[in-house]
């Protein structure tokens, strides 16, 4: 386990139990979103992030350097599904940041309103397919950085699609690859790859590529920056 | 020099080249997501219609549009001028908003978009929510009640036509065509080639239907009865169609709202497992060995109450790979299908997108099954009562629950 250089303002390394466990610091202090542990810390509540739930927060565990998420950020999210990472994120990004929420099926949307956004006001739900970004209600800030888990065959695509809509050069994608859902008869290996090449060929420079293994099986989380 | 039209959540705002506002409609205050959602849906409002009637001295041939619906909206009002797909970046909005009077400052106007998104969305999913199951539930029940209605019909008019002309349906053996000739209403012993051009029977087809119609072993009939049997049978493929049409209803809105369960136990099994289990909440909830069942209910009480051997399968047997494969084999599948079936519902209700290779983990469990008992084994199927005693319990539970 390899902690990361430097974690954003409101994620730290917390004891519990003996053990060191991620956590952010919970930006609704008393609720838990998915029956996460809640922990004080240094006159603050945090909520343990964990990394069998959250690729991001396995990710993190795994060496990501340098998260492009912080206090303030705005960040376009694809694939909100529930919301068990993007309320992390949300505490990230804390009250002057902003999480545009794209999520296609409107049934898991609703646990999401119901559960995650009615609580928080740093989020924004948006019901559409990302696929087609003319069907998005405005995107009202300037996105800094835009996380994709969208498990789609041509998710790679999707995720460059909306770089190019919505972000400037300099501006970093964090890019969750589900192997599985790309090709099962390939190698994941050579389907990161594969990817990689996509967005290399695309103007983005791979930073660095985390395997998500033990806490997913075949995945990967690639941080790439558009040139 | 090309000035745009863009719909914006709070109004339609019409700027030239140089950014500036050259006219605007604000939509009614706490309305807005009503006109908005009318436009994406392609409805025009009548305000909204009145100022786009009058919109032609603000664009000479061509005019850039940020939405697809609204440029749908204006070809349709303007069929002879040329507008351009062309969205903006969203920085642009706010001084936009400021210029054309909807709102006065960026705060206002961040908060009327994050509201305006979140009950834009809450509406999107009242629109399809809880509603998209029972569409599901009556549609695939109209789709079983209109195969009975048709099968019933058929035999009718078979039986009715025959009295006239019984060696038709032999000679017509695809039954489109039959209920097409019963529909032209055609006395057998007056039938003329012009009256079947429409069908493309052989030369000797055609000599066949025309040699039985004279020796037909039928009786007579006047044209009172033949018109009225003509329309039955107009009316009967009729309900074909219909029928053809449910059935695309039911699979496209199986294949939205299920996707993973369509593509395990195909789109009307599903939503016949849906409808038999109430939902496709109720459904996922269930185990799998009561999914196995489901539909079978009547076979399953008689055996609890008897002892007798239970049933190894209800709806999923009209599964091609479960009733095709040999009988021994059945029980095997159906019991893999219904914890594939299972799983399947599970995802549909708590991820909702379709995972990409979930019809592999059946066909893997299928091949495997077909090949480790590829033919029957003596003593198979030892059916034990210790196991009915569990199969009792569980099934007095459920009755429990339901009631
Ligand atoms: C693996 S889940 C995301 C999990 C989430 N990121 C988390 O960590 O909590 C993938 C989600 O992407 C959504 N999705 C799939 N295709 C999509 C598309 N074309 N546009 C938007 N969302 C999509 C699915 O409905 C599903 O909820």
């Amino acid at each position: 386990m390899k902690n990361v250089d430097e974690l954003p303002n409101n994620v730290k390394w917390i004891e519990v139990a003996g053990k060191d466990k991620l956590a952010t610091k919970n930006f609704v202090p008393g609720n838990s979103v998915y029956g996460e542990h809640l922990q004080k810390s240094s006159n603050s509540e945090f909520r343990i992030w964990d990394p069998y739930r959250s690729k991001l927060a396995a990710s993190i565990i795994n060496g990501l350097n340098d998260i492009p998420f912080t206090d303030g950020s705005n960040i376009l999210y694809l694939g909100s599904s529930t919301g068990t990472t993007p309320s992390h994120v949300s505490d990230i990004v804390g009250k002057s940041g902003l999480l545009f929420c794209i999520e296609i099926s409107s049934r898991v949307a609703r646990d999401f309103i119901d559960n995650v956004v009615s609580f928080r006001n740093n989020i924004v739900p948006i019901i559409a397919d990302a696929r087609n970004i003319d069907s998005y209600t405005s995107i009202f800030r300037n996105i800094d950085s835009v996380y994709c888990d969208i498990s789609q065959p041509d998710q790679t695509d999707i995720a460059i699609n909306n770089c190019k809509e919505f972000i400037t050069s300099g501006s970093k994608l964090l890019l969750v690859i589900k192997s599985r859902s790309i090709d099962t008869t390939k190698e994941p290996e050579t389907i990161y790859e594969q990817e990689m090449d996509k967005l290399e060929s695309n103007g983005f420079e791979i930073n660095q590529m985390v395997n998500l293994h033990p806490f997913d099986k075949d995945h990967a989380l690639v941080m790439a920056t558009l040139k | 020099m090309t000035n745009k039209a863009l719909l914006t959540e709070a109004g339609i705002i019409i700027i030239n080249d140089k950014f500036e506002v050259v006219q605007s409609l604000r939509f009614k205050p706490d309305s807005e997501i009503s006109f908005y959602s009318q436009i994406k849906n392609a409805n025009v409002p009548d305000v909204v219609k009145t100022f786009l009637d009058n919109l032609s001295h603000e664009f000479s041939d061509s005019l850039e549009v940020n939405d697809q619906s609204l440029l749908e909206i204006l070809s349709k009002i303007y069929p002879d001028k040329n507008f351009i797909y062309k969205t903006i970046d969203s920085s642009n909005l706010f001084p936009l908003f400021v210029q054309s009077g909807f709102f006065s400052s960026e705060e206002e106007i961040s908060n009327f978009l994050q509201k305006f998104s979140i009950e834009y969305s809450k509406q999107q999913i009242r629109d399809v929510s809880g509603q998209e199951d029972l569409q599901i539930i009556e549609g695939i029940n109209s789709l079983d009640e209109l195969d009975k209605a048709i099968n019933i019909l058929m035999a009718r008019i078979n039986e009715w036509y025959g009295l006239h002309f019984p060696e038709l349906e032999n000679l017509v053996k695809d039954s489109n065509e039959y209920f097409k000739f019963v529909s032209l209403g055609l006395n057998r012993s007056s039938i003329t080639e012009k009256d079947l051009v429409s069908f493309s029977f052989s030369e000797k087809k055609l000599d066949a239907i025309f040699s039985a119609a004279q020796d037909s072993k039928g009786g007579e009939i006047n044209s009172k009865d033949l018109s009225i049997i003509s329309i039955l049978s107009e009316n009967v493929i009729n309900l074909v169609k219909v029928r053809d049409k449910m059935l695309n209803y039911i699979n496209d809105l199986m294949n939205n709202v299920a996707p993973n369960l369509s593509a395990i136990a195909g789109p009307t099994i599903g939503a016949r497992l849906i409808a038999k289990s109430g939902g496709l909440m109720k459904l996922a909830k269930l185990p799998s060995s009561t999914i196995q069942v489901l539909g079978a209910e009547k076979a399953l009480f008689r055996s609890l109450k008897s002892g007798s051997r239970p049933p190894k399968h209800g709806i999923i047997f009209q599964h091609d790979k479960v009733h095709s494969s040999p009988k021994w084999q059945r029980g095997k599948i159906a019991r893999s299908l219904a914890s594939k079936i299972a799983i399947a519902a599970r995802i549909d209700v708590f991820r909702g997108s379709k995972e990409i290779d979930i019809e592999h983990s059946l066909d893997e469990r299928y091949r495997e099954i077909q090949e480790k008992y590829a033919s029957p084994v003596a003593n198979r199927n030892n059916y034990s009562k210790k196991k009915h005693k569990k199969l009792r319990r569980s099934m007095n539970e459920k009755r429990r629950r339901t009631s």
